[in-house]
């Protein structure tokens, strides 16, 4: 079973481990580090058809949602 | 008679010359001029009264003229009195209306400006947000280092919480 974590970077091995270690179901799985500039930080993981979005580009559209919702 | 100079039988004849004279003249000249004259004097009359007679119906025409005058021009006069207050009553009704409308006008203008003010205010916001992000997203590409974002990579894993586990 795969499992994808984008990036902004290239993940070092000791990231990866420090992911794998707060994410314990990914010990399971076959992890593969894809780059993405668009999600400018954070990162993205990607399992079974599901997806866990920590990216700073998530973020900042949740941000603009709140600010249209308020304006 | 005879030493006078007059003649009896000459004056018989002229008197009787004269009195033949006067029956016909009497009886063709006289009468028939008298009855001439008197129709002629009848005929006068008659046109007399005629004349009298038309004269009073002239006057009568005229009088009766006058009359009716005087009646059209009362009536006259009263229908452009009512014609004048018709046409005021009207007017004002007019005015009114005019007004109504006027302000039926200005109070729509107001709540579509209104309308129009809240719109743009509104885009007017949407423009600055958006302008905000991408201000942000290009600050994220150009300004956040190697470093930076590894740190922020460690901080969303140490505040994530989750029972994914």
């Amino acid at each position: 079973m795969k499992a994808e974590i984008i990036s902004n970077y290239k993940l070092s091995e000791s990231e990866i481990q420090e992911i794998t270690k707060k994410f314990k179901f990914l010990k399971d799985y076959d992890v593969i580090n894809t780059i993405d500039t668009a999600i400018y930080g954070g990162m993205i993981i990607k399992y079974q058809g599901k997806v866990i979005d920590l990216s700073l580009s998530s973020r900042l559209k949740n941000f603009k949602k709140t600010l249209y919702e308020i304006a | 008679m005879e030493s006078l100079g007059i003649e009896v039988k000459l004056l018989v004849a002229q008197i009787i010359n004269f009195g033949l004279f006067f029956f016909i003249f009497k009886k063709f000249i006289a009468k028939p001029f008298a009855n001439f004259m008197s129709e002629e004097a009848k005929k006068e009359q008659l046109k007399e009264k005629m004349l009298s007679d038309l004269k009073k119906k002239d006057e009568e025409m005229i009088a009766s003229q006058n009359k009716l005058k005087a009646s059209l021009k009362k009536e006259l006069d009263m229908a452009i009195k009512k014609s004048k207050e018709d046409a005021s009553v009207y007017k004002t009704t007019l005015v009114a209306e005019a007004k109504k409308e006027a302000e039926e006008i200005i109070s729509k203008g107001k709540k579509q400006i209104e309308i129009e003010k809240k719109t743009s205010e509104k885009e007017f916001k949407n423009r600055v947000i958006e302008l905000s992000t991408v201000m942000v997203e290009k600050a994220f590409s150009k300004f956040l280092s190697k470093d930076t974002q590894k740190d922020i990579n460690k901080n969303i894993l140490k505040n994530f919480e989750s029972n994914l586990n």
